[in-house]
């Protein structure tokens, strides 16, 4: 039938109006909340672990995705903490941080020779590429005797497939949750070791300290990773520039001018992006080296000296600060192991606490990401006990 | 208590997208089941956020909505929603309601030719025509290659116009089957 020159165009015309929900604002309410609400449940709780997991790949999603779930946590708790007792932070306010055993290294030399390091690392081989993370998550626990602060802890892996025969997984683990301090392991001990921690306010929501199931997925690596918030394929990583100088226009031109939980000032965007093109990108060898080279030359990295990371690994740090209009003003901190140029650990402490981090005291830290692994192999990923 | 961000990486994939997952819900389970299949649609994203595509997250949804359907219904079930879903789309009162005034008859026509089609072909003519998606986009929905998803469409077109034939000239009550020229798949 020739009446129709565009048989789609006319079926788009007759689009039925029963697509269309029925109320707005009041249908996006309740399936928001029927969502959260899962959040109390065994499974929600699983859906809530993988929420806080690492982010390696997509790091400007760790603060967003903390306000999701943490409106449900430390809101909860935001709630009661006036009043309570401001813990103690155990390795001190930013200000006055570095607790050096050793002289600290000059922010840029400590960079050039992360960068030479890293020139010499070995070269990518092997079926996979496996990152292997541990981040935790600061949650306020209300006690009788005061407030005191959990890290609710989250194992990652990505296995990412180096050919096409291979599927590429990302897999994630509640390692349970853990007092932050010493302190507040005290504070965790007076109040009997509860294995699961209810904290009831606004929402039912049990802390447990017990590891949870393997969760893991398939995943396209072609849309897994984000340099801001923009998507950014593997071949576009490969394709960035090895010259310091190169790197930095290359990684500007993907300025779209922050916001959320990225900062909109231009520098400390870059600096933002920067570390998470070390920490949480798989990139070569010679761009994780520019990327040091880069950051060297930027104005406003600080060298604290020597750290160990929430491992007790030994390290080197830098630090910048970040602000951003989601969750306000940190203190970034990047643990480097000099001997390899390997980024061990990211840690953020709250300079000035806003939203979701309102009740945190300055200087606390209130997420941090660890590398365990980053290698290239020829092994299997392991199985996984929930497939989504 | 803080307020929600506005940022919130979660909310603002809802805002933005959930009616097209409903959408797309209702074409295929109808609208007594949409809602389920949203709510169970994004509570998927929220749990695998960190796989979401941050560009251009609606053809993640939206095959996550598909299977969300498949293993959520038995096909008989969900076949019988859409059947009454489709019957909804050609009464008076709805046909009636739609922002053009004219052309009722021929909306009903293309509507009525849509229910005839095969579920696979329907599904594929309403991902573009009514959400709106790309070539490569539509093809990732069905996961299939663009290319096969090119040579799908075209065959769906030809089904969809010759349904519409045979709705509109009802003296001529040929199986839409007949007028389909046997084709090959390139």
């Amino acid at each position: 039938m020739s009446r129709s020159p565009n048989i789609v165009d006319l079926l788009a015309e007759a689009r039925p109006a029963r697509l269309d929900p029925p109320n707005r604002d009041e249908h996006t309410a309740r399936v928001v909340a029927g969502i959260l609400a899962n959040a109390s449940t065994a499974d929600g709780r699983a859906a809530a672990d993988q929420l806080r997991r690492p982010k390696r790949l997509r790091v400007a999603l760790l603060a967003s995705v903390g306000v999701t779930v943490a409106a449900v946590t430390a809101a909860a708790v935001a709630l009661a903490l006036p009043g309570a007792a401001p813990r103690k932070a155990p390795d001190a306010a930013p200000a006055v941080a570095s607790p050096a055993t050793q002289a600290p290294m000059d922010s840029s030399r400590l960079l050039l020779v992360a960068a030479e390091r890293s020139d010499k690392a070995p070269p990518a081989g092997g079926r996979y590429l496996t990152i292997q993370t541990e981040s935790g998550f600061a949650v306020p626990v209300e006690a009788a005797d005061g407030t005191y602060t959990m890290f609710d802890r989250t194992g990652g892996q990505y296995w990412l497939a180096s050919s096409s025969a291979d599927s590429s997984w990302a897999m994630s683990q509640s390692l349970g949750a853990a007092p932050a301090t010493p302190s507040d392991e005290a504070a965790w001990r007076r109040n009997g070791s509860p294995a699961v921690i209810r904290i009831t306010k606004p929402k039912p929501f049990d802390l447990q300290t017990a590891a949870g199931k393997v969760h893991g997925n398939t995943v396209d690596a072609a849309h897994l990773f984000a340099l801001g918030d923009r998507n950014v394929s593997q071949a576009q990583l490969d394709a960035l520039p090895t010259d310091p100088a190169a790197l930095r226009g290359a990684l500007l031109s993907r300025y779209d001018g922050g916001g959320g939980d990225m900062p909109t000032d231009r520098d400390q965007w870059l600096l933002t992006v920067a570390a998470s093109v070390v920490i949480d990108l798989p990139v070569s060898n010679e761009v994780r080296a520019a990327t040091y080279r880069m950051l060297a030359a930027l104005p406003g990295v600080r060298g604290l000296g020597s750290v160990h990371d929430m491992h007790g690994r030994p390290g080197q740090a830098v630090a910048f600060t970040q602000d951003s209009p989601g969750n306000g003003r940190f203190e970034v901190r990047l643990i480097i192991d000099p001997n390899t140029g390997q980024a061990l650990a990211k840690e953020m402490r709250v300079v000035k606490p806003r939203g979701l981090w309102s009740w945190i005291t300055p200087g606390a830290m209130s997420t941090y990401q660890l590398v365990l692994v980053s290698k290239n192999t020829n092994e299997n990923p392991p199985t996984v006990d929930v497939k989504n | 208590m803080p307020e929600p961000q506005p940022d919130d990486h979660f909310n603002a994939v809802y805002q933005a997208h959930y009616r097209q997952v409903y959408a797309y819900a209702v074409t295929r389970a109808g609208r007594q089941l949409a809602d389920e299949v949203v709510a169970e649609t994004f509570l998927v994203a929220w749990r695998r956020l960190p796989e979401l595509p941050r560009a251009t997250p609606l053809p993640w949804l939206l095959a996550v909505a598909r299977n969300v359907v498949g293993a959520r219904y038995r096909a008989e079930e969900r076949q019988q929603a859409v059947a009454a879903e489709m019957r909804a789309w050609i009464t008076d009162e709805e046909l009636s309601v739609a922002d053009v005034a004219d052309g009722i008859a021929e909306r009903a026509a293309v509507l009525t030719a849509l229910a005839r089609l095969s579920d696979g072909d329907r599904e594929l003519l309403t991902l573009v025509a009514w959400h709106g998606l790309a070539p490569g986009h539509a093809a990732r929905v069905l996961g299939c290659s663009t290319a096969a998803y090119y040579v799908r469409l075209h065959r769906a077109r030809r089904h969809l116009k010759d349904a519409m034939v045979a709705a509109t000239e009802p003296e001529l009550p040929r199986p839409a089957a007949t007028l389909v020229p046997k084709e090959s798949i390139r």
